[in-house]
């Protein structure tokens, strides 16, 4: 009974207390840390969730004492995970210790925008509307921006009372958000009267016509806005400059606004130039007022401005322009006068330099690049003292320099030009000091400063060195690193270079958000950054760049999450918003030709050809969660048929005449190794003029880079053509042969490439050597075997003392010698022979603008490789020498002088130095945004007999990029 | 007996309500600042005691905005002699804590008070140079008009409307376990 009246108590003072009182049952949070933890559950909405990867993100551990500071760090690494929009944790004491919860609220992003109601305009325009406004994704789009942006779209449509009421509808399954638009368009405003006011030369039906102001039409505010504007450029474009075109609306009741429309032509403008004439070139070049449609003070300024350098330029030393508005009084027409006074025109008449003693006046006036007799430019005289005075900042002088121009007497314009300098005195490093160094060790940052004792003291070299020491921090994950360089004015000069290191940022978990087909471990892959090392820039933007070579994402970015913490340690985030997985690209073209076809009555006659064509390329992207991806490419044409042998259809009909179709599929990394792979396979049908070639091939490509300038590279190619319908001429039989061998070819192939140069496309420094190997063997599947070995090696330098110089040497060398193989001997009973031959495609070829230029392509070769009538059969061998000497003479343009020397073998045995044919000549070069355009002249150094004539002296080339 | 209070045990047990440890309050430019965030400078006394929650709250949103707009001009940290002098009298309004509780209780490490004082120590040095032209009362005045412009200027979204109680600090003197 007692036990039962406890119970009673008991219960009581449990259930029946008031609600303050019973809330004094909450746990004292104080008093949970250090206690135990017994166990540790994580919830989403409710629901346990027991995934691996979010566990990983805790710093509690069953069995740990309980400590805030890790409760702290795992909400922070949840919450840095991006997909959670609260994350709490609550704690439940027990007999065995705390029992914790992590209770996540995922984050509804919008994936779906929907408009109900009365919308008033077409839900589309609205959709792209609200899309616009937020970059085109939904899921950044906020609701009050949304109805800002619906609102502003109706009222300028016409509805001047609309409702718009945003709301979210979550699906929970999937954690997405609706946004859903309630639209009340209300009712739309109409026209009423329409008033113009201005007077202006178009026509008035025009305008109301254009500006769509009819009487009844729905009033639409934006839309009338830009008519005015249009109404204003037609104006400017008639001169009238300042023209202005605006409306205002007034309500008329009834949903009715009438519309005012006002018109300010502003005054007609007419341009004048007085005094000398301009520069080279028409009015409307230098005074471009009808281009940009506007006579405003800035643009006529401007215009003065440029019109005075330009004379400048041309040595009118004093030119002066000025302009001049006047409006006539009643305000219909302005004039605005130019006018220009050149003066004369100078000359440099002497250049006289004072207070020098480390360099010598030939050497200033070479620096100087002026010479007496030349036009004086002033600007031009500026910068090239301001490049003298840093010619003595690298030779460690504090120099000043001042110049003065004097305009000499008498009728000619002559200038002498003085220039007096102050070296003041050579100031050399007396010792460089680093303070500040504790967390890199001093010996490791002063191996990136390039100061030295005893070198002369060159602020650039200062500020240099301050960056690198910065850069070096900055790749460590000091952030906040600051780095001063001092040195004192006066000797002696030591070179200070003070650190404030800063906090180090140290990875503590990567964290990867917004993948959705990429598997994690595909990006982490690619990022260099680890957990525990430095948040280091080099590292970081390493990783972006790598994660960007996959071509699988729109956009990466990398940062760090709650910095700020006391030791540094931070949740970095690699961001990506995944590039659409499926590409589709199609497109369609028409031939429009004339082909030679079989005439009935025998011969070839014109025919007229017309073959509409089609292509439709599919891709996938990231197949398997990773980088691989996979494309199909078809094309198909439709032309005559193309049957030489039977008149009546040849070139007649329809047939679908070409297609070709490639699959390919890529795969970076391999296998989980470090090696990209590709495969790919074509077949193909095409008809060329003379023949119609059918094409099937396989290929296998691996490549592996060991390191940022070394490739090593093996491919697999199975490669078979056949031709039809040939009608070839002799002469390209050669030629055929060698692009279409008619052969099934099974090779395996390999290389090494070693490349150090400092541009691929115009280098002038570093080097490239590479050597590659096929064989094929009839044990592989191939009609015919051989190997073949192809090394090169070039290099570049630019010569020191002159930067515009740049001299460069490339050699080639390549064997190649063919399997025996039995072959019966045509027009005998079954007689055979034993060849060792290489396929026309797979034997060397030389001269020509890539190889050696005074000859003409592939016409190079000793007797026996070049038939009689000039055409190369290809060698078992090839030596090619080239030497070149590249000057820059203007920013774009370089002019080129070489020497080039090599031929083309029958066999490989026979290769001899002693019969190299060389020759010589020069280029020039342009480089434009395509890459250098290139034309050679090759002069031989001897002259042979071919075909009973000689041979030509010279040939040229035009090419796009460098022979080497 | 035994019997009744298992029994009473077992109930109390049962209507125990789960304590908060952490959650977040707020996310400032995409940072966020937490219960125990609040917690931590009320238990270290590093804002003024009598600042309610929500004081702490702007208080942590103004600094994380001020120190995030710092982040972009590299101020240097101060010398550690003076965050030294600071931090000997920061311990000196806690005389007689045990520092090693005090941190645990506050849920930071060791080195948090020295971090929070050196980014005082900038932040000071950042605001007198921004501000130097000013005289004191107009300095105070265009301070809080700048932090005000850096609100604006931020996406500040509150996650949650009430504040969970945070627990007073404690009371100077010797604790008791």
């Amino acid at each position: 009974m007692r036990h039962l009246a406890v119970a009673v108590i008991v219960v009581w003072a449990v259930v029946g207390l008031p609600g303050p009182a019973r809330a004094q049952q909450a746990t004292d949070v104080m008093a949970l840390a250090g206690q135990p933890v017994a166990a540790i559950a994580i919830e989403i909405e409710g629901r346990p969730e027991a995934s691996p990867v979010l566990r990983e993100l805790l710093e509690v551990r069953v069995g740990d004492p309980l400590q805030f500071e890790r409760v702290r760090e795992s909400v922070a690494h949840l919450f840095n995970l991006g997909q959670f929009e609260d994350v709490a944790v609550t704690a439940l004491p027990g007999p065995d210790g705390v029992r914790l919860v992590f209770a996540l609220t995922p984050l509804h992003p919008i994936d779906r925008i929907e408009f109900r109601g009365s919308l008033g305009l077409d839900r589309r325009t609205l959709e792209r509307g609200v899309l616009e406004q937020f970059g085109g994704r939904a899921s950044a789009a906020r609701l009050d921006a949304a109805r800002e942006t619906v609102t502003r779209m109706l009222v300028d449509e016409g509805y001047s009372r609309p409702s718009v009421v945003p709301s979210l509808e979550q699906t929970h399954e999937v954690h997405r958000s609706t946004l859903v638009i309630t639209v009340d368009a209300g009712p739309r405003l109409r026209i009423g009267r329409v008033i113009v006011t201005g007077e202006h030369p178009l026509p008035a039906a025009d305008v109301t016509t254009n500006l769509g102001l009819i009487r009844g039409a729905a009033y639409r505010r934006l839309a009338t806005e830009v008519a005015l504007r249009g109404v204003a450029e037609r104006l400017r474009g008639m001169r009238y400059y300042e023209a202005s075109a605006s409306h205002f609306a007034t309500p008329a009741g009834n949903d009715l606004v009438d519309v005012t429309v006002t018109i300010d032509t502003g005054p007609l403008v007419h341009i004048v130039v007085v005094g000398d004439p301009l520069p080279g070139g028409g009015q409307d070049e230098w005074i471009p007022i009808r281009r940009e449609n506007s006579a405003d003070d800035d643009l006529l300024e401007d215009s003065a401005f440029r019109i005075r350098q330009a004379l400048q330029r041309d040595g009118f030393w004093r030119a002066d322009v000025v302009h001049e508005r006047v409006e006539e009084p009643d305000g219909a027409r302005m004039v605005v006068t130019f006018t220009i006074r050149c003066g004369l025109r100078y000359q440099l008449a002497s250049i006289a330099v004072t207070g020098h003693s480390h360099f010598t006046e030939s050497d200033i006036r070479a620096m100087l690049q002026l010479r007496e007799g030349e036009w004086f430019v002033e600007t031009q005289v500026e910068a090239r003292l301001g490049a003298l005075l840093g010619a003595y900042a690298f030779a460690g002088f504090d120099a000043t320099l001042e110049y003065t121009a004097d305009a000499l007497p008498g009728a000619e314009g002559r200038v002498a030009l003085r220039v007096d300098i102050v070296e003041g005195p050579l100031r050399v490093v007396s010792g460089v000091s680093i303070i500040g160094a504790a967390q890199i060790p001093g010996t490791e940052v002063r191996r990136v400063v390039r100061s030295m004792a005893g070198q002369p003291l060159q602020t650039a070299q200062v500020r240099d060195d301050r960056q690198a020491i910065q850069q070096l921090y900055l790749d460590r994950g000091f952030q906040s690193v600051v780095v001063d360089a001092r040195h004192p004015t006066e000797a002696p000069f030591e070179i200070v270079y003070e650190i404030r290191e800063g906090t180090q940022t140290i990875v503590d978990h990567l964290i990867v958000v917004g993948n959705r087909r990429v598997s994690t471990e595909t990006i982490l892959a690619e990022v260099v950054l680890r957990p525990g090392a430095p948040f280091g820039q080099a590292a970081r933007l390493e990783s972006q760049r790598r994660l960007a070579d996959l071509a699988i994402f729109r956009r990466i970015s990398i940062t760090a999450a709650n910095e700020g913490r006391a030791d540094g340690h931070v949740d970095v985030i690699v961001q990506v918003e995944e590039a659409p997985a499926t590409t589709i690209g199609y497109g369609g073209g028409l031939e429009f030709g004339r082909r030679l076809r079989t005439a009935v009555g025998g011969g070839e006659e014109d025919a007229l050809r017309f073959a509409p064509r089609g292509f439709l390329e599919l891709g996938r992207r990231n197949l398997f969660g990773g980088n691989r991806s996979a494309t199909l490419f078809t094309r198909v044409s439709l032309g005559s048929r193309n049957d030489p042998g039977d008149p009546t259809r040849d070139g007649r009909g329809i047939e679908f005449s070409e297609y070709r179709v490639t699959g390919s599929y890529r795969s970076p990394r391999a296998f989980g190794s470090r090696i990209d792979s590709v495969l790919s396979a074509t077949a193909e049908r095409a008809i060329r003029t003379s023949f119609t070639f059918v094409r099937r091939s396989a290929n296998a490509e691996a490549l592996h880079r060991p390191s940022a300038h070394t490739s090593v590279f093996g491919r697999y190619a199975l490669d078979s053509t056949e031709l039809y319908d040939t009608r070839i001429p002799e002469d390209d039989q050669p030629l055929i042969d060698r692009l279409f061998p008619q052969i099934r070819l099974s090779a395996i192939s390999g290389g090494l490439v070693w490349d150090r140069r400092d541009d691929l496309l115009d280098p002038t420094a570093g080097g490239l050597m590479s050597i590659d190997g096929e064989v094929a063997a009839r044990s592989l599947g191939s009609e015919v075997g051989f190997v073949k070995v192809f090394a090169q090696a070039l290099g570049f330098r630019r010569l020191t003392r002159i930067n515009r110089v740049v001299i460069g040497g490339r050699v080639q060398v390549g064997i190649a010698r063919g399997f025996s193989r039995e072959v019966l001997i045509p027009g005998t009973d079954g007689e055979t022979e034993i060849v060792a031959d290489l396929p026309a495609g797979r034997r060397f070829f030389a001269g020509g603008s890539t190889t050696v230029r005074g000859f003409q392509q592939d016409r190079l070769g000793v007797p026996g490789v070049i038939s009689e009538r000039g055409y190369s059969s290809g060698g078992n061998g090839v030596v090619v020498l080239n030497g070149e000497v590249r000057t820059q003479l203007w920013t774009d343009i370089a002019l080129v002088g070489f020497v080039d020397g090599g031929n083309v073998f029958a066999r490989a045995g026979d290769m001899s130095i002693g019969d190299l044919r060389g020759a010589a000549g020069v280029g020039i070069r342009y480089r434009s945004p395509l890459g250098p355009l290139r034309l050679d002249v090759g002069f031989k150094f001897d002259r042979r007999i071919v075909s009973g004539k000689r041979e030509r002296g010279w040939e040229f080339h035009v090419s796009i990029g460098e022979v080497f | 007996m035994t019997a009744s209070w298992i029994l009473v045990c077992v109930l109390m047990a049962a209507t125990q309500v789960p304590a908060t440890l952490d959650r977040i309050l707020v996310v400032v430019n995409g940072d966020m600042i937490t219960l125990s965030d609040v917690r931590a400078v009320r238990v270290l006394k590093l804002l003024p005691a009598d600042a309610g929650d929500d004081e702490v709250v702007q208080a942590l949103i103004d600094r994380r905005l001020v120190l995030a707009e710092m982040r972009r001009f590299q101020v240097p940290d101060p010398a550690p002699e003076a965050v030294a002098a600071r931090r000997s009298q920061w311990m000196a309004a806690h005389l007689g804590e045990d520092p090693a509780r005090l941190f645990m209780m506050a849920g930071v490490r060791a080195d948090f008070v020295d971090r929070w004082i050196a980014d005082e120590f900038r932040r000071e040095v950042y605001l007198q140079q921004r501000f130097a032209a000013l005289d004191a009362d107009r300095r105070e005045a265009a301070i809080r008009l700048w932090i005000e412009s850096l609100r604006l200027r931020a996406v500040i979204v509150p996650r949650r409307q009430e504040f969970p109680a945070t627990t007073p600090a404690p009371a100077a003197g010797p604790s008791r376990r």
